[in-house]
Order: structure tokens, then C-alpha cells, then sequence
């Protein structure tokens, strides 16, 4: 800016001196040339002000914030909860009461040795039991459950989120709307929706017609009585692989299909769908960018995952005891009867349990 | 003169078309990041038989920053039986020697190789600790990074998927409010990695290997040299540019990991920031003048992704290739060439290069800044317009260089970015 | 594969919801039918009310350059006349032609020079914008010595400039609404406000533009034809995007603001 005034004067200053006087045209021709120029610059400037502003006074100039200790852990919600409960339990009576306890703002726990609850009843307050926790068909837990020993709710119960230290039965129709987690086995009636996540240290069992996004046990298993699926019909495009017995990566831009009895020492990948028909065995991974179909009594050793929907048909298992894999889903996924998910199933969109 | 006239004319029309061209397809990113689907990640993948994983970090006189990086790793939550930390001591006159023996001696993890011999550089250090590394998977991070607890995980996890040859997470400045500069940094890589990165990664395109914050598949990226087995060339500067290619040339995939966050320091001087630039340019051209032909021909790629490669290797000759035509457009307009030869097409030009001369469109900066959640540093984008001739200065010097290498053969010499951490 | 309905997904996250990370986060789909009608909707008024009345806007803003050219140049020196356009003639101004002399030339050489040294070996701050003047300076240079050597073949005076200026401002104006209406596409916010955005953006284009004409009509009559290279390629329609920019920004900062903790807003994933 300095160098730009500097200029124009010097220019105007190679002018004899008799002519700076503003009636000189050549003087006023100069001075108007550096007024418009201002001007100019001015409405140039104008639409950096915002941005001056937050320059010389930032309001938002702190770095993305990166949560350091971000690990995956199914049990977060249950753990960070408990802890809060066993941090503030000093405070609460020794056998039943209600008392107040400042979380992230006040909040009233009822205290309960053993709680056995009448049907259709709504509670506001947090629930801490020092044993077991029984409810009655249709009540409602508006905030978090916690017990030292088991749950077991009746049908239709609400839980906003409840973990146990012991088992977790879950009655017909019961909705859990953020997590549910269990140190025992978890056992999930029909029609159970199971919240955003929902996981066990032992097991997980599931009737027809369940609803999850993401579950984490040991061992996942569905009930006998869920329905299955027809597999999706063979196209020509298909890349099939007959029913032997093989090695390698199979990766292709077209449909996969396995054939009945196919067995598959490697992992399979492509850019369509996969399908598995009955009785085939892959030792590695199943991954498609569209959807994968395992057929009935299937053993995949390794993770599914799929940009589309999953479906798992009856009797099939993915993963080994002992060990953690993991069907992930984007959209959808749906399990039939009899399924066995070692480990982690997730998916961004529904899962389901299929009902008869 | 007619026919040069004619000439300089065509040649500012193809300019012109292929800004066009970059603007149609960042506005293309930019509508499939805010509304299209989004491709998953695997992150959400949990499996108790995670990869074997040999994380190398190269390091010239990096004592400032050292002890960060490895104190995070440590604290990495990894299956510690399957981690290797190599660092790698390159030349360094400082006391880095000293800080990478110490932690040597008290965490068998780490393993430092201190190279004094042979060529200085990243992709010669990371060469040589290739032949020592024991993981299926490689993992990259530059000195100055500060990786979270999960990352090891978020970006191994990916090599589950047999075609995946290497993995790309998303690099966020930390030192954002030191100047004005950081601003503007921060505000590109936003738009870099939230939108351009994750959009070619959902539509199939190629989402970039970037150097740090990622990671490789050994088996696929390791050949034989002069009988021994390396993976980048020493004279190529963006060894990460020529990976990617190279596995896209293979038939193998780079996928781009957006929740895998990490902490970089961008630098807070002018100066050094061009000479970054201008590396990078120079990397990028040399790649360029290497590959373009065999992307072209490239039976493993599909249309939309050869397009796409090419665009992405081309980048950094556009704003020589604009002053070129600023040039053209000088003669055209010296030579009394009707306006509409003149005018129009710097305006059309001009128009183009303003959209792309910051190597995102300012829509999709605005866009990724407004996914992140930012507010007020938004406002700052008219910044962004200063850097027009900046960085047109720097590219242009690099692609020099490349064309230079290109023709001489000659060796390139590695240069190392500033840091300016405080102790 | 056949799968059993599903239930639509729908826009919300409920408040009972986990709050979901930013790295999948997503606005609502839109198809490309409701997209192209947002975006004629946004730019085709301001496009087509600039071909429907470009000469009396022409007309207004050489007249108004004209009344302040007026208070130092002398009224027999300037005029107004209509210049061939493309569908009606627009209307420029007329000015005197003042050609450099060949001192003034070899000092604006020797200034460019100068100046680039210095903006080039300078402060930090002002290194971005010293390579700026070094373009200025670099196209000044090149004209300079053009007019040293070859004065009597430049092909343009100013009145032909002020046609020509006038003509690229009109190709501005119809572009600024198609660019902002194609960057304001993907970001969520109502109509009437993306409207507002587009409209504040043209009238201070116009008016940015206006005194700009007025500015370079001053130089060329001034300090010569010179400079003239300058005004088209470094400090013409270049800059016309930056208020663009600034706008646009704004306005998304607003939105952003607005939107702060609102997970009504956000999809994920598709």
C-alpha cells in the first residue's frame, strides 16, 4: 500500500511545482485519480473484514478437536457409566433411598438392595441395584439402569440404557434405546429392540424378529425358530467359483457367487455382490462393495463386511470360538436362525433377526 | 504470424477447458461429500488377529519432536506382541541419536536404525528400514505428528481387505492459530482431505496415499533392485504420489480412512512453505512425466478412474501451464486480436483459476469447513485468494525442476520441512 | 438379493441418540432434478435481467464515471458512445488518449523493477501479496518496454478499453449468480436467504465495478495507456471473485453458526 501511494506521488511529484494547485487539470486529474483509487481499494477490502475480524480476534482458531484415547471399546458407554455409579456410591444409602449426585448436572439415583418392580410403572430417576433388578411388563426407565447382579426385565420394558454386572434378560418387545451391556450372559426375547449398541462378556442371544445396530459378545447367536432367506438368483455376469477346494484371493469387479460345497482357502473381495451358497467354507474374509449373501450352514473364519446389506442364513457361522471377527454392514443386516457371529456385528443402517 | 496467432488462441482454449474441467470435477466431489453416500471405512471391523505392523518414523534432527512421537506409539493401543517401532535416524546432527538410544534401551519395541551412509531422504531411509522390518503392514509417520491411541488400529485394520494395498487417514493442523499462514493451511486441508479425499474414495476414483498418517501392504509394494528389495525411488520426491500409482497400476486399492485423525504441524513461515510446495510439485511432475502414459493404458483402471489419475498427476503443471496462457493471452491482446479473443477468455480463465488455484475450489473448503462443524474460520477464505501467485511461483519453480530432472537424469536431493515446535 | 422391507431412514438422530462423529457426517440426499431447479431458480433472474437491461445499466455507470471524470477533466475531453455488444450496444465513455513518454516508460521499467525486488525479498506478511505486485509489476514492465519500442502499434485507445471493460463486466455479472448459486447448492439454508446472498453480491459487483471503470478511465487519462495491460489482467476481472468469496463465506459461517449442536441437520453415511 505504502509502495503504491509512494508511486502515484512520485509521478505526481515529477510535475513542476507551480502545479500543485487543484485548478491545474493535471493536479485534479491526480488527485481525483487517487481518490477513486482509495475508493477502489476500500470496496476491494470490504468483503476481507469478516475475515480481518477473526484474524485479529479469533473466535474459532483452536485445531479440530482429536479425542487422544479413542479406542474402540463396546463397553465405553458401560464402563464410563459404572464408573460414574462406583465413584459416587459412598454417597448412597445402605439399603434403599433416593439421593441427589451431581453428574454432568444433578441427578437423583433411586437405591435399591433388590428391585422388583410392578408392571407399567415409569421411573424418572436413575437405578442402582445392589443385587438384582426385576421389572414388571411395560414399565419405563427414563434414565440409566445399573445393577450388581442381574436384569431381567418383562415384555415391553423401555430402557433408556441399563447395564449389568451379572446376566441381562431382556423380556418380549423391550427397547433399549441408547446401550445395553452385560458382565454375564445377555439374553434377548422376541421383537427386542436393542438400542445403538448392545454387548456382553459372555454371550449374546437373540430370538426372531430382534433389532440392533451393533452387538458385541464372544459368542452371537440367534434362536432356531428365525426365518431365513432365499439366496438371490445366479446372473451371467456372475464370477463363480465351483465347489472344490481352492486357495487364494479371489478379487473381482464383477458379482461373486460360491458354489454349494465350495471350499476357499483365502479371502474373497469384489466391487459387486458376493454370494455364498450352501455349505461353503472360506478360510479368510468376505468384503463387497455391494451385498453379501452367506447361505445356510456356512463357515466363514474370517470378517464380512459390505458397503450394501449382509444377510447371514441359517446355521452359518462366522469366526471361531475363542477369537473376535466381525460382520459389518452399512445398510442392513439380516440374520436367520441358528447364527453364530464370534465377536462384533455392526451395521450403520438396521439389523435384524428374521422372524418366521 | 497469423498461424501463431491462430496457435497461441487453441492453446489458451485448452487451458481454459481443462480449468473447466477441474472445476466441474471438485464441484462434483463437493455435492457427493455434502449429500451423496458416503463409502465406509472399516474401522468398525474388530478382530483379535490384527496384521503384524512395523511403524516407521523418519527422522532428520528431529530432537524437538522426537520424544512426542514415540511416547504417543508406545501408548498405542495395538496387540504389543505385533508392533514394531523402527525409527529411523537420517543423518542427524542433533540429539536425535541420543533420544532414540534411551528409548531403544528401555522399550524392546522400538527398534532405531541410524543410517550416517548411503543417500539422505525419506525415501532412501524408509528404503533401508524396509529391509529390517518384520510387519505385513508399514505405517507411516513423519517426526512431528502426534498419533491418538486408536489410529495403529484404525489403519491396519483396512488390510483385511485383500485388495487394499495402502491406507490414508486425515492430517489435521495443530498449530492453527500461530498466523495467518496456518489459517489458510488449516482451511485447505480441510477441503483436501473432508471433501476431495473421501469423495474419490466413495466414487471409486483414487484417494491419494499421503506419505504420514498411512499405511502400506509390504508384500505388494516391495521389488527387487540391484538384487535388493525396495519399495520407493530415491529420486522420485512424493514417494507416496508414485505408491499410489504404482497400485493402482497393480490392480490394488488405496482407501482413505477419514475418522483416522491425526495431529501435523504445518509450517508458520512463507519461505518455507514455498520450498514444500515446490518439492511437492516437483515430486508430483516427476510422477507425472513417469506414469501419465501407463495410467493412460492401464487395463486395471476403469474410464472414470484413468481420467481421474491423470487429473490428479497433471494438478501441478496447471498453474505454469496458466501463466503460460496469461502469456498467450498478452501477445493475442499486444497484437490488437479482437476482444472477444482477448477478454472473454482471460475472464473465463481467470474465473477457472480463481475456483482452482488453491488446490481446492473455495466451495469446497467452504463445504468441508462447514461438515467439520468451523464457523468464524470460514470467513477467512478470501485469504485464500492471496496465495493465487504465491503458490503459482513455487509450483511453477518445482515443475521446472521435474522437467529439468526429466531431461538430465540427475539426482535429486532430499529437503527436509522446518519444524517449529517449541521445546 | 430379495431382502424384506425396511423401515425408510429418516433425517433424525434421535435426541436419545449417540452423537456421531464428523467424519461420516452428511447432509439430506437431493436429486439432480431439485438441484437443477434450485440452481435456475437462484441464477437465471439476475441472468436474465442483465441481458434484458445491460444498456441502461451501461449507460447509468458511464454516466456516473463520466460526472466524476467530469470534476478534473475538462467536458470537450470526455463523452459518452455506444459500443456494439451482443445483442444491443452497451454504452462506454470517451476519453483523450495519453500516450507514455519515452522517459515516463523507462521509468515505470525501472520502478517495476525495483519494486519487485523489494516485495519479493520482503516481510512474511508480505510475501503473498509481493507476489501479487510482482505480476503487476511484471505485466507493467512488459507494456512499458512494448510502448519504448513500439508505441504507434498498440492496437487499442481508451474509449475502445472502456467497451471493452464494460463488455467483460457484463460477462461477470451474468457469471457471479451461476457461481454463487453453484456453490451455495450443497449447503443446507433456505432459498430466500441464498437469494439475499446472490442479490448483495451483484449490487456490490455493480458497484465495485462502477468505481473501478471510473478508477481506470482516470489512470489511462492520466498516466497513459500504459497501464492499461495491468487493468486487464492483474487487477481486472480477477478480482472480482474475492467479494464473491467473501460473501459466500460469510454466509456459511452464518449457516454453520446456526446449526451449532442441531442434529436434525446431519445424516450419516447415506
Amino acid at each position: 500500500m505504502k509502495n503504491l501511494l509512494l508511486l502515484l506521488l512520485l509521478t505526481s511529484a515529477a510535475q513542476p511545482a507551480a502545479a500543485y494547485n487543484l485548478s491545474d487539470p493535471e493536479t485534479a486529474a491526480t488527485v481525483l485519480t487517487l481518490l477513486t483509487g482509495v475508493a477502489w481499494l476500500a470496496l476491494l477490502i470490504v468483503p476481507f473484514g469478516p475475515g480481518i475480524i477473526e484474524l485479529f480476534y479469533p473466535r474459532d482458531k483452536m485445531p479440530l478437536n482429536i479425542n487422544w484415547n479413542f479406542v474402540k471399546d463396546p463397553f465405553y458407554f458401560f464402563k464410563s457409566f459404572r464408573a460414574l455409579m462406583l465413584a459416587k456410591s459412598y454417597y448412597f444409602p445402605k439399603d434403599s433411598g433416593t439421593v441427589e449426585i451431581q453428574l454432568s448436572r444433578p441427578e437423583k439415583v433411586d437405591v435399591f438392595r433388590r428391585m422388583e418392580g410392578a408392571p407399567e410403572v415409569n421411573y424418572p430417576n436413575i437405578v442402582y441395584a445392589k443385587e438384582t433388578l426385576t421389572c414388571g411388563e411395560g414399565s419405563v426407565f427414563v434414565k440409566e439402569v445399573y445393577s450388581l447382579g442381574d436384569i431381567t426385565s418383562g415384555p415391553a420394558t423401555v430402557f433408556r440404557a441399563a447395564g449389568a454386572e451379572g446376566a441381562f434378560t431382556l423380556g418380549a418387545g423391550t427397547q433399549i434405546t441408547r446401550w445395553a451391556a452385560a458382565e454375564g450372559p445377555m439374553l434377548a426375547g422376541e421383537n427386542v429392540s436393542l438400542g445403538v449398541s448392545a454387548a456382553s462378556r459372555k454371550s449374546l442371544a437373540l430370538s426372531a424378529g430382534c433389532s440392533f445396530h451393533a452387538l458385541f459378545a464372544p459368542e452371537i447367536s440367534t434362536g432356531p425358530s428365525a426365518a431365513d432367506l432365499p439366496p438371490p438368483p445366479a446372473l451371467p455376469g456372475d464370477t463363480e467359483l465351483p465347489p472344490c477346494r481352492t486357495e487364494g484371493l479371489l478379487v473381482t469387479r464383477a458379482p461373486v457367487r460360491l458354489l454349494a460345497g465350495t471350499e476357499l482357502i483365502g479371502s474373497v473381495k469384489s466391487h459387486s455382490s458376493v454370494t455364498l451358497e450352501d455349505g461353503v467354507k472360506v478360510s479368510g474374509g468376505i468384503f463387497a462393495e455391494g451385498d453379501i449373501f452367506v447361505g445356510r450352514n456356512c463357515r466363514v473364519a474370517g470378517n464380512v463386511f459390505a458397503q450394501g446389506s449382509v444377510a447371514i442364513n441359517h446355521g452359518t457361522e462366522i469366526g471361531a470360538a475363542g477369537g473376535i471377527k466381525s460382520v459389518v454392514a452399512k445398510r442392513r443386516i439380516l440374520l436367520g436362525g441358528g447364527v453364530k457371529v464370534f465377536g462384533h456385528i455392526s451395521t450403520q443402517g438396521r439389523g435384524e433377526v428374521l422372524k418366521a | 504470424m497469423v498461424l501463431a496467432l491462430l496457435i497461441l488462441k487453441i492453446y489458451v482454449n485448452i487451458v481454459i477447458a481443462l480449468m473447466v474441467l477441474y472445476i466441474a470435477r471438485q464441484f462434483r466431489f463437493t455435492m457427493n461429500r455434502m449429500s451423496g453416500e458416503q463409502k465406509m471405512y472399516y474401522q468398525d471391523i474388530m478382530d483379535s488377529d490384527m496384521p503384524s505392523v512395523t511403524v516407521l518414523v523418519p527422522m532428520h534432527n528431529e530432537e524437538l519432536v522426537a520424544l512426542n512421537v514415540l511416547e504417543r506409539l508406545l501408548d498405542a493401543d495395538y496387540p504389543k506382541e505385533r508392533l514394531e517401532i523402527i525409527p529411523i535416524n537420517d543423518h542427524s546432527e542433533d540429539k536425535t541419536r541420543e533420544i532414540l538410544d534411551k528409548f531403544a534401551a528401555e522399550h524392546p519395541a522400538i527398534r532405531p536404525l541410524h543410517r550416517y551412509a548411503g543417500r539422505r531422504g525419506k525415501p532412501a531411509a524408509i528404503n533401508e528400514a524396509l529391509q529390517r522390518a518384520t510387519g505385513e503392514v508399514i505405517i507411516v509417520f513423519d517426526a512431528d505428528y502426534r498419533p491418538p491411541r486408536g489410529i495403529l488400529r484404525d489403519i491396519a485394520v483396512c488390510f483385511k481387505d485383500p485388495e487394499v494395498g495402502a491406507v490414508m487417514g486425515r492430517v489435521v493442523p495443530e498449530n492453527v492459530g500461530a498466523n495467518l499462514l496456518t489459517r489458510m493451511l488449516d482451511l485447505e486441508r480441510s477441503g483436501g482431505y473432508q471433501v476431495d479425499q473421501q469423495a474419490r474414495y466413495n466414487l471409486g476414483l483414487l484417494p491419494q496415499y499421503g506419505g504420514t498418517v498411512g499405511g502400506f501392504r509390504k508384500s505388494y509394494c516391495l521389488h527387487t533392485v540391484d538384487g535388493e528389495k525396495v519399495c520407493f525411488d530415491p529420486n522420485i520426491l512424493t514417494e507416496d504420489t508414485e505408491l499410489t500409482i504404482k497400485l493402482y497400476l497393480q490392480g490394488k486399492q488405496v482407501v482413505y480412512a477419514n475418522r483416522a485423525e491425526c495431529y501435523e504441524e504445518v509450517p508458520e513461515d512463507w519461505d518455507v512453505r514455498g520450498r514444500q510446495i515446490r518439492r511437492w510439485a516437483r515430486g508430483h511432475t516427476q510422477v507425472m512425466f513417469r506414469y501419465l502414459p501407463q495410467i493412460y493404458r492401464s487395463k486395471m483402471l476403469t474410464r472414470r478412474q484413468k481420467l481421474d489419475g491423470m487429473l490428479l498427476l497433471v494438478l501441478y503443471a496447471m498453474p505454469p501451464l496458466f501463466f503460460l496462457a496469461v502469456a498467450a493471452l498478452m501477445v493475442l491482446f499486444f497484437a490488437g486480436e479482437p476482444a472477444y479473443a482477448t477478454l472473454l477468455p482471460v475472464f473465463f480463465l481467470t474465473v477457472a483459476f480463481n475456483a482452482f488455484g488453491n488446490f481446492s475450489a473455495f466451495f469446497q473448503i467452504g463445504a468441508a469447513t462447514f461438515i467439520d462443524g468451523s464457523t468464524y474460520r470460514i470467513r477467512l477464505l478470501p485469504f485464500l485468494m492471496m496465495n493465487v501467485f504465491f503458490n503459482g511461483i513455487y509450483i511453477s519453480d518445482g515443475v521446472i525442476d521435474a522437467a529439468l530432472d526429466h531431461v538430465s537424469g540427475r539426482a535429486t536431493v532430499w529437503q527436509k520441512t522446518m519444524r517449529f515446535r517449541k521445546k | 438379493m430379495t431382502l424384506p422391507p425396511a423401515a425408510a431412514k429418516t433425517s433424525q438422530i434421535s435426541k436419545e441418540k449417540i452423537f456421531l462423529h464428523r467424519s461420516y457426517r452428511k447432509l439430506a440426499p437431493v436429486t439432480a432434478r431439485t438441484l437443477a431447479a434450485e440452481g435456475l431458480l437462484l441464477a437465471l433472474p439476475f441472468v436474465l435481467l442483465i441481458i434484458l437491461f445491460y444498456p441502461q445499466l451501461t449507460l447509468a455507470i458511464s454516466r456516473l464515471a463520466y460526472k466524476i471524470l467530469a470534476i478534473a477533466v475538462p467536458p470537450e475531453h470526455l463523452g459518452i458512445a455506444e459500443v456494439p455488444s451482443y445483442i444491443s450496444p452497451l454504452y462506454g465513455l470517451v476519453i483523450p488518449d495519453r500516450f507514455p513518454s519515452v522517459g515516463f516508460s523507462l521509468a515505470v521499467m525501472g520502478l517495476s523493477v525495483l519494486v519487485t525486488v523489494l516485495a519479493w525479498g520482503g516481510r512474511q506478511l508480505a510475501k503473498p501479496l509481493g507476489s501479487w505486485a510482482v505480476f503487476i509489476c511484471l505485466i507493467n514492465f512488459i507494456s512499458a518496454a512494448f510502448f519504448v519500442i513500439m508505441p504507434e502499434k498498440f492496437p487499442y485507445t481508451g474509449s475502445m478499453f472502456s467497451g471493452l471493460y464494460l463488455q467483460t463486466m457484463l460477462t461477470v455479472w451474468m457469471l457471479i449468480p451461476v457461481v454463487l448459486a453453484l456453490s451455495l447448492l450443497p449447503m443446507p439454508g433456505r432459498r430466500p436467504g441464498k437469494f439475499l446472498l446472490i442479490t448483495v453480491s451483484m449490487a456490490y459487483s455493480i458497484l465495485f465495478g462502477t468505481v473501478r471503470f471510473a478508477f481506470f478511465m482516470l489512470v489511462l487519462y492520466r498516466y497513459s495507456l500504459l497501464f492499461m495491460p495491468a487493468m486487464i489482467f492483474a487487477v481486472g476481472p480477477l478480482l472480482d471473485f474475492i467479494f464473491v468469496v467473501g460473501f459466500y463465506s460469510y454466509y456459511v459461517s452464518r449457516v454453520s453458526l446456526k446449526i451449532q449442536g442441531s442434529e436434525k441437520t446431519w445424516y450419516w453415511l447415506y
